[in-house]
């Protein structure tokens, strides 16, 4: 991306910043670098990879009031990854960084809600991994394959599918063009409903619910996505989410999702979390499962462990460890083993 | 395939008798995969650098200067 690129996309939020009277820009961003070993069975290799939980990645915001009530403003965020730690792998040893579009969007926020225009998540982005365990940052729930994704299971000198072909979850559309609408929230339940297109139109629709109680707090989410295809049936995905944590620290999680890419073909992922958070620390363990993926008749299946230390508001450390299995018929693929230690810093 | 899909039945039905519980506030829940709210190691407290335009100078003549505050255009740096 050249830098007169760069310029056209930024100068527009000075613009709106200069249309109000009382208006502001802010800039932040974070750099999320990390070390990682594989080993698939065969070999074991070490990558110095971005975290692609939490990417590196930078965002310009300006807000203004355009009324005592309607807040306008622009966000635009772009991510710069080097070695995602969701690709590297043996035949992909070195992934240069490219500045990539994350979000690049308008929005109004008032009485009636809040409503999004340009690139940005669809309305059910992100409700498989509402979580509360505070290890998202190493671990986002329901998404192991963001740590290893790339390795691929090998039989001998035979090598198959990767792991994000085969144990990942379904979390809807992610980002895209689109037009969003939010309300604001009922209580603690906010409804979100999104029409957009890639290739082909996309309608997204989501329920979240977040709530303090005297015993802790609860998280659950809901969505439904669907993408025409042309001459084929839609993609349609079903899924959520739904953490608890107590005031003691013990925590847990379960995700779902699922997706049906046509009338015989099912794809589902679930995914259990337990956890302790304590003070500035915080850990995990995951269960996972992915069926059909990849292929029809695939079983894969993970377990995590995963620990974060927070000794101060903008730094983040972090380890993990997980087990990837693949069941394929007619094969006897080798389990991979990843482990990964790094920080996040804001900036 | 095993249909997990019952899962997603639970998720509901525990929110729905969580709606009955008493004494409950909204949450204000960030994702972790989103950069962190809060301070950053250079930005401070507020964890943004930021610019404020206050009046941008239109009507400079009622702006108050101060350090923090050019009364040329009326724009605030903060950091």
């Amino acid at each position: 991306m050249n830098k007169k690129y760069i310029i056209g996309l930024v100068a527009p939020l000075f613009c709106i910043s200069a249309l109000s009277q009382a208006a502001e820009v802010a800039i932040s961003g974070q750099i999320n670098r990390a070390v990682m070993t594989a080993d698939d069975g065969e070999k074991t290799e070490t990558y110095f990879v971005d975290n692609t939980n939490s990417s590196t990645r930078f965002r310009f915001s300006a807000t203004g009031q355009i009324t005592d009530t309607i807040l306008a403003g622009a966000l635009l965020e772009m991510e710069f990854e080097s070695n995602p730690s969701s690709s590297i792998s043996r035949t992909n040893l070195q992934i240069s960084s490219e500045l990539q579009e994350r979000k690049a969007e308008i929005f109004f926020k008032g009485p009636f809600g809040e409503v999004y225009l340009g690139q940005g998540d669809g309305a059910a982005n992100g409700i498989t991994h509402k979580d509360l365990s505070g290890t998202g940052v190493v671990a986002l729930l329901g998404h192991a394959h963001l740590i290893g994704g790339g390795t691929q299971f090998v039989e001998g000198n035979q090598t198959g599918s990767t792991v994000s072909q085969t144990i990942a979850n379904f979390d809807f559309e992610s980002r895209y063009d689109r037009i969003n609408y939010q309300t604001n929230q009922f209580g603690p339940l906010t409804l979100a409903a999104t029409i957009g297109r890639k290739d082909d139109m996309i309608y997204e629709g989501s329920a979240l619910y977040a709530s303090e109680f005297s015993f802790g707090k609860f998280i659950t989410g809901i969505g439904y996505s669907t993408e025409e295809v042309t001459a084929a049936d839609s993609n349609d995905t079903i899924g959520g989410s739904a953490s608890v944590l107590l005031n003691n620290g013990l925590n847990a999680a379960l995700s779902y999702s699922r997706l049906e890419a046509d009338a015989d073909y099912k794809s589902e992922n679930t995914t259990f979390r337990l956890g302790y958070k304590a003070g500035r620390h915080a850990s995990s363990i995951d269960y996972g499962m992915t069926d059909d993926r990849a292929q029809k008749g695939d079983e894969g299946t993970y377990i995590g462990l995963n620990y974060v230390f927070k000794p101060v508001g903008w730094a983040e450390l972090y380890a993990t460890g997980r087990v990837f299995g693949l069941d394929r018929e007619n094969t006897n693929f080798d389990d991979i083993t990843v482990i990964a230690m790094g920080s996040r810093i804001k900036f | 395939m095993k249909n997990r899909a019952w899962l997603l039945w639970v998720v509901l039905a525990f929110g729905f008798l969580m709606t009955g519980c008493a004494h409950q506030r909204p949450l204000v829940y960030h994702d972790d995969n989103q950069i962190p709210q809060g301070s950053g190691l250079l930005s401070g407290k507020d964890g943004t650098f930021s610019l404020q335009f206050n009046h941008l100078g239109l009507d400079g003549a009622n702006n108050s200067p101060s350090d923090e505050t050019n009364p040329n255009n009326g724009t605030k740096f903060s950091f």
